[in-house]
This record gives structure tokens, C-alpha cells and sequence, in this order.
């Protein structure tokens, strides 16, 4: 069957009342983490994580990934309404965005935003549905050594672009390996730092890892000093753009898409990294940038278009290789590991409802998110609203019951803590955590592969030299590994261009 | 700052010392047949190595401006949270679920806003109780019972 029959019977999926629930739930949900400054998709995946064990595969999938480009949409709006980035990916909306409502233009900063981001997240699943049945046939050729090599290029692509030291992104990565090789080994059965106990035999839990690093964490920071929100008081009006705007942004929103697609497929890229490079490049390409920053819509238009094409584009390494890109993803792997379904060439095979459903209902979100974010805006607003000393509380409560929920265990609840303690020492240090958690996730894969290939090469290394996707895999890994050494020599790394551009 | 820098890189150090020997206890292998230590132990060297790395560079520029790392932290709002938080963890199963959470959210509401205490009282239960709902009776999940029985 072709990819549009094969839509269609997704779309058969995604319809059914269930999933079409569960895909406006993920949104809405999606939408308010966006929202909601301090707790980003990520964390908020793993909180759900639990609630998901009562429902179907596909239904929990629907939703989880509701929630990822629900986000997307959702942090453009306190971006643009607080100055403050509702999640990671929305950093450079604040630039224009904020500008844009202090001059009285906030309903058409946020309708571009969120009609760019229904174009680039259209054209993002259009890239899904086309893209991703041939890559999952070709990816049916890989051996262990094309995956081993995926996934050291996708860990150092990571690293590559952490916001902090390349030394520093390589640490957490291999302190990732470390944590990640906790419990019983796959391949030889022996029990690894387990130290006795029980709980550990099994390894450490990924949604504690992540509501550690990414929830508690934030909490421990916010807690150390007062936070104020002021919300621009001009009242939200004129949500649609006018004809003007749309010329204006047009390009800004076409390249934001092409761009941030490409870059959510690639290893280690993904709606965060995407949102800076659009921004820079429509700086770039401008013929005002020294206007960039004092509200122009290309600013907006452009970092959310990419980030949105991003968010859909990083399902096209999940779902047809089995790799995740980004740390959201790694977090679906887990989410679609636990519910018993393995993801890689065999799922459009094997479980073909998973793959066409959840594409279908991204579909039906888009269309539902616009809905949520333009014409509910006024909702929205009142969310921003709620003082944080009460959303705290409640945050620190749902990451506590998720983590115990999970096992039935308090050890699960301890080792959130732990995580928690040393994701708040790592923020303040800025030791980056999606390096380590992508090499916690990837770690025991990784592994598995490694010594798969080293047994069926009787110990040599030159498979993965001979065979021409693994040794371009680690080939461009190393590349970027001694690339920071070139600058070093001029004397500025190479994220100064990107961070200069943006600034 | 340059001290705090300096002891995360002897911590990160000492953790993958301890971690190479543990891997080297676990029989690391050869490339023919990869033991059970084998990844654990490089990682552990990648990390010792890129620690002294860091160590270097963080000496190299001990004259730099130091910048406020600690400043204007709450110390002890900090430490009340942390202390509440693995307390309720310690007391999770032997309180119960309910009781529990009351008491952490009586902390916490306290703790962040200096609300009146019936305004707390009232936040605590409301937040008990719908949490109570929404995980147990909608999500049937399974909390612990304490010996309140509830």
C-alpha cells in the first residue's frame, strides 16, 4: 500500500473516539507546560508516563507526543506575552515576540506564531508520512555496526551543540553510559553496580532520571530566589495577521520550516537547536538586522515555524530506526519500550496502527493547537496568571506519585531525589543534562550493538571501517569531535557564531 | 565559584575512579569477547580523563573574575524542601498516602508564599484530596495505606 492509503487508514486510527480524545488531551496538556514556565515536555512526559499503563499503545503514544508539539505551540505565548520562554525551544521568540506586545502588536505576534507553526508542522508531518516508510525499509539493512555508529554520531552531534563546554557535554554523556549500565547485563546476565541492591537489579528507572533532572531540579532552583512574572498588560486583539505581516513573514516562516525539518532529523538536533539556527539565519538573510530584537515579526515567525517542523521531523529517526534525536524522543523510546512495543524498521511492519496513528492524529493536533492557542488565548493568560507558590506545590506532588506509581516502590521516589539534587548541581554548574540522558537511554542499545559487532567480527574494529554507513557515521562523529580544536586555535568555539548572530 | 568548580571535577573524578575499578572487578574482556565491565570501564576512563581535562582548564583560569554562583540563594527555604521532601519519602509507607502528602503540602505552601494558615490548611487538603481523585479513583492507581488506615 502506498503512504496515502496508509494515512488513511491511520487516520481511521486517530479518529476513533478514544484517540481523538487522548490526542486533544496530550495538546491541551502540551499546551499548558508550554505555557507554564519551569516545566517543559520532557518532564511532563515522564509525570503522565504512569497514567498511560491503563490505556493502549497507541492511545498513549498519541497522547505523549501531543504533549511534545503541543509544548511547542505553547511557549511562543508566554515568550511572547511574560518574556519569559514557556520551554527551551521558545528562548528566541522572547527576542522579537515581547518587543512586538510592548508596542501593542501581541495578538498578531502570537497569530503568526501559531499559524507559522501550523504550516512548518504540517509540512513536518507531510516530510513523516513521505520520509519515513522508505527510510524504514532502507534502515531493514542495518547491522549492529550502522546502529552503533548512528548512535555515537547522534551522542556527539549532542554534545557538539550542548550550550555549555564540548568537555563538559562529554562528561554527562559518558556519566549517561555509567548510569546507564546500571542493573543486569543483556548479554551476559551479570548484575552491574547493583551494590547489593534489590531495586537496582533491574537498573534505574528512566522517569525518575527525568522528572529528577528536568522537574525536581527546577524546582530546587526556583525555590532558591523569589520569582516575579509581570504579563504585559495590553490587551490581546487581532490575533489574525494581516496581509502585510503574512508578506513580511512568509520567508521567514518557509525557511523556519526547511530548516528546522532537516535539523529535527538529525542526530542529536531537534526544536531547541532549530529555533536558534532559524532565528540566525533569518538575521542573516534580512535586509534590517539591526532592527532584529526590537520586534520584528520575522523573529517570530521564523524560530517557531522551525521549532514546530523540528518536533515532527524528530519522529523520523524514532519511529523508522528505532534512534532517538533529542532527549523528548528518548522519552517516547521508553514510553513505547514499556508498553511493549519496540520502535525501528519493523514497527510500520509489525505495528502499522502505531506508526500511521499517531502520524494521522499529529495531523488532527495541529488543527486542534491552533484552536487551543488563538481563539482560547484569553484562557491561557489567566493560566500565567496562577501565582506560582501554588503551581509548585502541585508540581513537586505530581512528580512524586508519578515516580512511585511506576513500581509501587519508594526507592523510585529515592532515586528522583537523588536525580533531582544532582540535576540542581549540574544547572548551577552547567553541566548539561540531555547529553547525559541520551546516553543513559541509548547506553544499553549502544552497548548491545557494540559487542554484537565486535563478536560477529571476531574482535575487530574494521567492521565498522568497511561497511560505508557505519564508517560515515563515525567518521562525521569524529569530525566534530576535533572541530572545537579549530577554533580553539583562532580563539573562540564555534556556537560563538551562532550565539554572536543571535545577539 | 572557582572552588565549587574545582570540587564538582575532583567529585566527577573520584566517581569514575570508583566506577573503573567496579567495571575492572566485573571482568572488562577483550574485543573478541566483551565482559560484562567492558563498556562501564571506558566510560569510566572517558569521563576520568575529560575531568582532568576540565581540572586543567579551571586552574589555567583561577585568575579570571570570579562571578556570584551561590549569591542571593535562600539557603534555608532550600534545605527546608529538600529535608520535607526525602522525610516524606521516609514516612510515605508508614504514614500512608493521604496524611503524608497533607503534611508535605502544609510545608511546601508554607514554605513558598507566607499565606495565612487556614488559607493553607484549606490549599493542603484541596490538593490532597484531588490528588487522591484524580490518581486513585480516576487512575486506579495504587498509593499506600498507612497506619491511619487511609
Amino acid at each position: 500500500m502506498d503512504a496515502m492509503s496508509q494515512l488513511l487508514t491511520g487516520f481511521a486510527v486517530a479518529l476513533e473516539p478514544m484517540n481523538l480524545f487522548f490526542c486533544f488531551l496530550g495538546c491541551l496538556i502540551g499546551t499548558l507546560v508550554g505555557v507554564l514556565p519551569g516545566l517543559g515536555p520532557t518532564a511532563a512526559m515522564s509525570l503522565l508516563l504512569p497514567a498511560t499503563y491503563h490505556i493502549t499503545p497507541v492511545s498513549a503514544i498519541i497522547m505523549l507526543a501531543g504533549i511534545f508539539y503541543g509544548a511547542m505551540y505553547g511557549g511562543s505565548t508566554t515568550s511572547i506575552l511574560v518574556n519569559i520562554p514557556g520551554e527551551a525551544a521558545s528562548v528566541v521568540t522572547c527576542l522579537d515576540g515581547y518587543q512586538m506586545a510592548r508596542q501593542g502588536k501581541a495578538g498578531r505576534a502570537l497569530g503568526i506564531s501559531a499559524f507559522g507553526s501550523f504550516i512548518a508542522g504540517t509540512f513536518g508531518l507531510l516530510g513523516l508520512t513521505f520520509m519515513g516508510p522508505p527510510l524504514a525499509r532502507a534502515a531493514l539493512k542495518f547491522g549492529p555496526p550502522e546502529y552503533f555508529s548512528l548512535m555515537v554520531l547522534g551522542m556527539v552531534v549532542l554534545t557538539f551543540l550542548s550550550s555549555s563546554s564540548m568537555i563538559k557535554a562529554l562528561m554527562m554523556a559518558a556519566f549517561g553510559l555509567l548510569v546507564g549500565s546500571i542493573g543486569t547485563d543483556t548479554v551476559t546476565g551479570t548484575t552491574r553496580f547493583s551494590f547489593g541492591i534489590t531495586d537496582l537489579m533491574d537498573g534505574v528507572g528512566l522517569v525518575p532520571v527525568v522528572m529528577g533532572l528536568f522537574g525536581i531540579s527546577e524546582m530546587l532552583l526556583n525555590i532558591e530566589t523569589k520569582i516575579d512574572r509581570d504579563i504585559f498588560k495590553t490587551p490581546v486583539k487581532g490575533l489574525l495577521p494581516t496581509w502585510a505581516d503574512w508578506m513580511q513573514a512568509k520567508w521567514a516562516i518557509a525557511r523556519g520550516t526547511v530548516l528546522g525539518f532537516f535539523l529535527g532529523i538529525l542526530p542529536g538536533g531537534g526544536a531547541v537547536l532549530s529555533s536558534f539556527v532559524a532565528y540566525a539565519v533569518e538575521k542573516r538573510c534580512s535586509k534590517y538586522p539591526e532592527k532584529f530584537g526590537t520586534g520584528m515579526i520575522e523573529g517570530v515567525a521564523a524560530p517557531e515555524a522551525a521549532n514546530n517542523s523540528a518536533a515532527q521531523g524528530s519522529f523520523i529517526p524514532l519511529l523508522t530506526l528505532g534512534i532517538p534525536s533529542n532527549v523528548v524522543m528518548a522519552m517516547l523510546l521508553g514510553a513505547l519500550i514499556i508498553h511493549g512495543v519496540t520502535p525501528g524498521p519493523l514497527l510500520l511492519t509489525q505495528h502499522p496502527e502505531i506508526f500511521w496513528g499517531v502520524t494521522a492524529s499529529m495531523y488532527l493536533g495541529n488543527v486542534m493547537l491552533v484552536i487551543l492557542n488563538l481563539p482560547l488565548i484569553g484562557l491561557w493568560v489567566q493560566v500565567l496568571k496562577v501565582p506560582y507558590p501554588i503551581l509548585m506545590p502541585l508540581i513537586i506532588l505530581f512528580c512524586l506519585i508519578g515516580s512511585y506509581t511506576i513500581n509501587n516502590s519508594v526507592m523510585d521516589v529515592v532515586f528522583m531525589l537523588i536525580f533531582g539534587l544532582v540535576g540542581y548541581g549540574m544547572k548551577k554548574l552547567k553541566y548539561d543534562a540531555p547529553p547525559f540522558i541520551l546516553a543513559f537511554v541509548l547506553g544499553p542499545m549502544m552497548e548491545y550493538s557494540l559487542k554484537q559487532s565486535l563478536i560477529y567480527s571476531k574482535g575487530s574494529f574494521m567492521i565498522f571501517l568497511t561497511r560505508p554507513i557505519a564508517a560515515t557515521g563515525l567518521a562525521a562523529a569524529l569530525i566534530l569531535l576535533l572541530l572545537p580544536l579549530v577554533p580553539m586555535i583562532r580563539g573562540r568555539r564555534p556556537g560563538a557564531t551562532l550565539e554572536s548572530d543571535i545577539g | 565559584m572557582k572552588k565549587t568548580y574545582l570540587f564538582a571535577n575532583l567529585f566527577w573524578l573520584a566517581l569514575a575512579g570508583f566506577a573503573a575499578v567496579e567495571a575492572w572487578r566485573l571482568k572488562v574482556g577483550g574485543l573478541h569477547t566483551p565482559g560484562p565491565g567492558f563498556l562501564p570501564f571506558y566510560a569510566a576512563i572517558l569521563m576520568g580523563g575529560l575531568s582532568l581535562v576540565s581540572l586543567a582548564q579551571d586552574f589555567r583560569q583561577m585568575s579570571g573574575p570570579a562571578s556570584e554562583l551561590w549569591g542571593g540563594v535562600r539557603w534555608g527555604r532550600w534545605a527546608v524542601m529538600v529535608a520535607a521532601l526525602f522525610i516524606y519519602v521516609a514516612v510515605l509507607e508508614w504514614l500512608g498516602f493521604m496524611a503524608a502528602t497533607f503534611l508535605l503540602m502544609l510545608v511546601l505552601f508554607r514554605l513558598l508564599e507566607p499565606y495565612r494558615w487556614t488559607t493553607v490548611l484549606l490549599f493542603s487538603l484541596f490538593t490532597m484530596a484531588s490528588a487522591y481523585v484524580f490518581f486513585v479513583v480516576l487512575l486506579d492507581s495504587r498509593l499506600p495505606i498507612g497506619v491511619l488506615g487511609f
